[in-house]
């Protein structure tokens, strides 16, 4: 999950490097179509999937870890509350 | 498990970059470089079998240097047969009852061509930051006004110096075109073929009676174009005169509006037309033009209608096989031209 949540996180960085040129070069020169051509299109979609993907991934692994934070909370109250049960008897 | 050791964040970067390089390389290859369309064209708009001829012109002598040229136009055309009788009326796209006969001047003007079917002055002008080239054009029949393609095929991703190709052709007067290729779409009819008809920005047509107009985008129809006889297209823009005033805005960005190097083409009458050709991005010698400095330019000319044409590096026009002026950084590759004279493309 790391591995593939790093290598979508690049992707998306070089995604970004490619679109932030293109828009530069679009405002210098719109008659060449920089954003609006078929391979543009295709890029754009490359990067959505790619987003999309990171999103995905990044969410499952936030709620692994706030499902795991959350039973750690739970076990340690149900320790901490065992434990006083314990007390008390004793 | 041992975690491995992270990269340095700067070997992270430097990779990142490396990637965006090749992304960028991957996408300048398919935009820019390969090849993509098929060469045939869509639809032949003038010249087809069930569209009239407008090529019967009152019969003239035709010097040595064209005859070859002439021969070639009637080879595969009946209608322009040696047996053809003459229409005692001028048809569409021949202007020889407004071609001027009286010889050009020898002053002041950079360079002349006189035949029976076509008249070149060029005249080189200075205003305080730019030099341009004029080059006033009379042509006794529509088909003097020619185009070629990069490699003379119709393609993206074809590109030649436009010198080259108006050395291809023999032109004795060419201008850089619209550069097509480098765009996926923009009108293109090319010598009275439809080549592509996706619209991209304003367009310009010179239609087969030698009429030419110039078209906001969201103002043309390329069906009433194709029906009017459409002979040449041009998509880059944007459109210079506006019911013969400079445009309160043009359809482009502040970076094309801006002094640039220029190349354009204005309209006086059927058979009588200007290319202007604008040297810049050349301090001390020329800066180029704006588009409104432009658009006044062609006013004072007394063009009624005008079109901005491919500029910046692209800014070319070629006259007797010599480049005149100095485009900068010596030109570049493009994908078609505009010509006049010479040998007619297959």
């Amino acid at each position: 999950m790391k591995e593939l949540q790093n290598v979508l996180s690049h992707l998306t960085v070089i995604f970004v490097g490619v679109f932030l040129t293109l828009v530069v070069l679009n405002v210098y020169n719109p008659s060449m179509q920089f954003l609006s051509s078929t391979i543009s299109q295709v890029f754009l979609v490359g990067f959505c999937l790619t987003a999309l993907a990171l999103a995905i991934v990044t969410i499952q692994d936030n709620r692994r870890r706030a499902a795991a934070a959350y039973r750690h909370e739970t076990e340690a109250a149900r320790a901490k509350h065992v434990g006083g049960t314990f007390t008390r008897r004793f | 498990m041992q975690q491995k050791k992270p990269l340095p964040g700067i070997v992270v970067v430097l990779l990142d970059l490396l990637g965006i390089g090749a992304a960028l390389a991957i996408f300048i290859l398919f935009h820019h470089v390969l090849p993509l369309d098929s060469g045939e064209p869509i639809q032949n708009i003038v010249f087809g079998e069930d569209t009239p001829s407008v090529v019967e012109t009152t019969p003239t002598p035709v010097p040595a240097a064209t005859e070859s040229a002439a021969d070639s136009e009637t080879a595969g055309d009946p209608s322009m047969s040696p047996t053809a009788v003459p229409t005692p009326t001028p048809a569409p796209g021949d202007f020889s009852a407004s071609f001027p006969t009286d010889e050009p001047p020898e002053e002041d003007v950079f360079g002349s061509y006189v035949s029976d079917n076509l008249r070149i002055v060029v005249t080189e002008e200075h205003t305080d930051d730019a030099v341009y080239f004029v080059a006033d054009v009379w042509i006794r029949n529509i088909r003097e006004f020619k185009t070629a393609f990069a490699d003379g095929t119709y393609g993206r991703g074809r590109y030649e110096l436009p010198s080259d190709m108006a050395s291809d052709v023999n032109a004795v007067l060419a201008l850089s075109g619209d550069c097509y290729g480098a765009r996926p779409s923009g009108i293109v009819i090319r010598n009275g073929d439809l080549y592509r008809e996706s619209i991209s920005g304003d367009v310009c047509v010179l239609y087969s009676d030698g009429v030419m107009e110039t078209y906001y985008a969201d103002e043309f129809d390329l069906s009433q174009a194709v029906d009017r006889g459409a002979y040449q297209a041009w998509s880059f823009g944007p459109k210079l005169i506006d019911n013969g005033e400079v445009p309160a805005s043009y359809n482009t960005t502040s970076a094309i509006i801006a002094h640039n190097p220029r190349a354009a083409i204005g309209y006086y009458e059927p058979g009588h037309y200007c290319l202007l050709v604008v040297d810049g991005r050349q301090p001390g010698y020329s800066d180029g033009m704006t588009l409104q400095e432009l658009s006044e330019t062609f006013l004072s000319l007394g063009c009624t209608d005008a079109y901005n044409l491919d500029g910046g590096q692209s800014a070319m026009m070629i006259f007797n096989g010599q480049i005149v002026g100095q485009p900068y950084k010596g030109g570049r590759t493009i994908s078609d031209i505009l010509y006049f004279g010479g040998s007619d493309t297959e």
